[in-house]
């Protein structure tokens, strides 16, 4: 079903933003010390509100070195002209100043600047050198010029190298003011990918809304079948189904620990209450009163993501009116 | 003695492990009867927890004595069979599983009732070095011969394989000590056994025949001195080590950072990641489990429930020969057993470990 696939290429792509950013991470980590924070809230000096990917920070040290970047994640080339405009604006929001570092202490030790920081984006290796050319062709006929240093970094999975699987991090283009980063990087750093494994673990989302049957289907395996005992349990290996009710702060906080630890406040109550009417939509929930729902819930889905992929997508067909004739006239 | 009496002995007297042990031996060596043995791991006693677990119209009658448990499985128009319980000499929540009833019940009433309905239950699956292993331990106390293997060959689909079965007569000590072959697992091996000195006929006739199978089963007749003896204590150790590894991960699902258990397989079964969707189908199969694959293009991972308990686990492959396993909120040991031996039993032989080095 053609729907479906572009469910599945929407939540590969979601994932392949979460394992960059926990690569990411783990590079800087290695390379600089440098602590992650996911999604933070940061001001420019325009008083506008921004939300990277993630920042990575080395605080400063009584000598004056430290490092401070914003990371961004792409996870597709832009393909239409103002797709790459809207990239190149995001780009200039993250140039100059910022508020809201963890370590708020200029580098330089001015005790005003904020704008010490790099700007380092991560794209699919494929896709590195036409992002960098994109971008700075969209740059150039928006008349900036980037102060900050501005890196492109590629990551791709490592074949080559024996039976561990591992990512491959590569700076494309650009300068990374760590020089220590901007060399190794340059020369590309290879990550185990065992090493990672409890952050993947830990991360199913991270600051950006995920894919609705996404959400609905790490609820329905990990998240319900922590409100279930007893009888319930012996219900469902006789194939039975069961009825829980559940209120959505108790999802939220459950479901917030399979964000990454330095941003566990990522996980909105709204994308839980959306994925609840999901449920209702499809006939397997029933809203109870404020943010308190009844689930019917049952063995028999083996996959879960395909088969709420698919009944949203019929729900979606029978809510635009397939059967209501005015709906399709108008 | 006429085999209803044996039948008394095994059932209504026994008491603990070493008069059970004897009284199986007498209805083996003398009645003639085959004693089948499944080795078990539970918290708390098996015949609880199958009295709770079972379907209603499948409960099992229950009868305690002398640390004995005895169940009654009826059912369905068919004749009871029996099976007695009892706790293994040193592990403590290992158990011995044991019948006279024909190894056709056996299977398709106990075993598959375990398997089916008793979540808090798991049986340990072998691999190849545990069976040798266990082949060893009866050539250490008396002379067995190998008379039968029965191997899979596995194809590189996961759910492919060739099983034979090859009739050989080599000393089960040099049989322990042998290689594998490649990509070939051991079902199970029958054994003749004969006291020390005496060759794996024995000298008094029609030889003492033992089986293994993978999955933690014996079978012995005319005799079964050298199941309690030799084998079956064997086999309580390695169930319990593989146990309490298992256990160790399970106990820190709770955990901000759960620690990982990596299963290592002896062949690279994940270095094709064209197949990751065979793959997934071959975990997937696992009964009574639901899963959301991530749709990582860098490797396999899926989140998988196992509806038996609260157990949810991350599963990734993360190597060509291993796959990282990790508990996630809630998990338990038998949960994490069950989910083992499909792994094994669908990507093939393994050792597991539990991973320290995580970020």
């Amino acid at each position: 079903m053609a729907g479906i696939d572009a469910m599945g290429a929407e939540i590969s792509a979601y994932r392949f933003t979460v394992e960059s950013i926990v690569c990411t991470e783990n590079a800087f980590k290695d390379i600089t010390g440098a602590r992650l924070r996911q999604g933070p809230r940061m001001r420019t000096a325009g008083g506008a509100v921004v939300t990277p990917d993630m920042t990575l920070e080395v605080m400063k040290r009584p000598d004056g070195a430290g490092y401070r970047a914003v990371g961004e994640v792409k996870s597709s080339f832009p393909q239409y002209s103002t797709a790459v405009d809207q990239m190149a604006k995001q780009v200039q929001r993250y140039d100059g100043e910022l508020a809201g570092w963890e370590d708020e202490t200029p580098h330089d030790g001015s005790g005003s600047q904020r704008d010490d920081h790099d700007i380092v984006i991560v794209v699919r290796a494929s896709h590195a050198h036409d992002f960098a050319a994109g971008l700075s062709t969209a740059l150039r006929e928006r008349g900036v010029k980037i102060k900050s240093p501005l890196s492109i970094i590629g990551i791709t999975h490592d074949k080559n190298n024996g039976d561990e699987k591992k990512h491959l991090l590569k700076r494309s283009s650009g300068t990374i003011s760590h020089k220590k980063a901007h060399e190794v990087l340059g020369r590309g750093w290879s990550i185990d990918a065992q090493a990672l494994s409890n952050d993947l673990q830990a991360t199913k989302f991270y600051d950006s809304r995920p894919p609705l049957p996404y959400i609905m289907a790490v609820l329905w395996v990990q998240v319900f079948y922590n409100l279930m005992h007893g009888k319930k349990l012996k219900k469902l290996l006789g194939n039975e189904e069961v009825y829980i009710n559940v209120e959505v702060g108790r999802i939220h906080r459950l479901a917030s620990r399979l964000a990454h630890s330095s941003n566990p406040g990522c996980v909105k109550k709204a994308w839980i209450r959306d994925a609840m009417e999901g449920f209702v939509r499809i006939g397997l929930a029933k809203r109870m009163g404020t943010d308190m729902y009844r689930i019917r819930y049952s063995s028999r889905k083996s996959r879960p993501t395909e088969w709420l992929a698919g009944a949203m997508a019929a729900a979606a067909v029978r809510a635009g009116g397939a059967g209501n004739p005015e709906k399709n006239c108008k | 003695m006429a085999g209803q009496e044996y039948a008394e002995l095994l059932y209504e007297r026994g008491g603990r492990l070493p008069s059970l042990a004897r009284a199986a031996d007498a209805a083996a060596s003398m009645g003639g009867a085959t004693i089948n043995v499944a080795v078990i791991h539970s918290r708390k006693h098996p015949a609880a927890e199958i009295a709770e677990w079972s379907p209603d119209d499948e409960r099992p009658g229950v009868s305690r004595r002398n640390g004995k448990s005895v169940l009654t499985l009826n059912g369905r128009g068919r004749d009871p069979i029996r099976i007695a319980i009892v706790r293994s000499g040193g592990q403590s929540n290992v158990y011995y599983a044991l019948s006279d009833c024909p190894s056709a019940d056996f299977e398709a009433r106990f075993v598959s009732l375990l398997d089916s309905e008793i979540p808090t239950i798991s049986r340990a699956h072998l691999s190849n070095a545990e069976m040798r292993s266990i082949v060893g331990a009866a050539a250490e106390v008396c002379d067995a011969r190998v008379r039968r293997v029965s191997t899979r060959t596995r194809r590189s689909d996961p759910e492919r394989h060739d099983s034979r079965t090859d009739r050989i007569d080599r000393p089960a000590d040099e049989f322990a000590g042998a290689d594998d072959e490649e990509r070939c697992e051991i079902r199970a091996v029958e054994m003749a056994c004969g006291p020390a000195g005496q060759g794996g006929g024995g000298a008094a006739g029609a030889p003492r025949l033992l089986t293994v199978t993978r999955d933690c089963r014996f079978s012995a007749s005319r005799g079964t001195g050298i199941l309690f003896g030799a084998v079956l204590p064997r086999a309580a150790d390695l169930a319990a080590g593989r146990a309490e590894k298992l256990r160790a991960v399970a106990r820190t699902a709770n955990r901000r950072r759960p620690d990982p258990l990596i299963v290592k397989f002896k062949e690279r079964v994940f270095a094709d990641s064209d197949k990751n969707g065979a793959r997934i189908d071959a975990i997937g199969s696992m009964p009574h489990t639901a899963l959301v694959d991530h749709l990582s293009e860098m490797f396999m991972h899926i989140s998988l429930v196992d509806y038996g308990d609260c157990s949810t686990y991350d599963i990734m492959a993360l190597a060509n020969d291993k796959l990282t396993i990790i508990p996630v909120f809630s998990a338990t040991d038998a949960s994490m057993a069950r989910l083992v031996n499909h792994v094994m039993e669908k990507f093939g032989d393994a050792t597991i470990e539990r991973y320290n080095g995580g970020s």
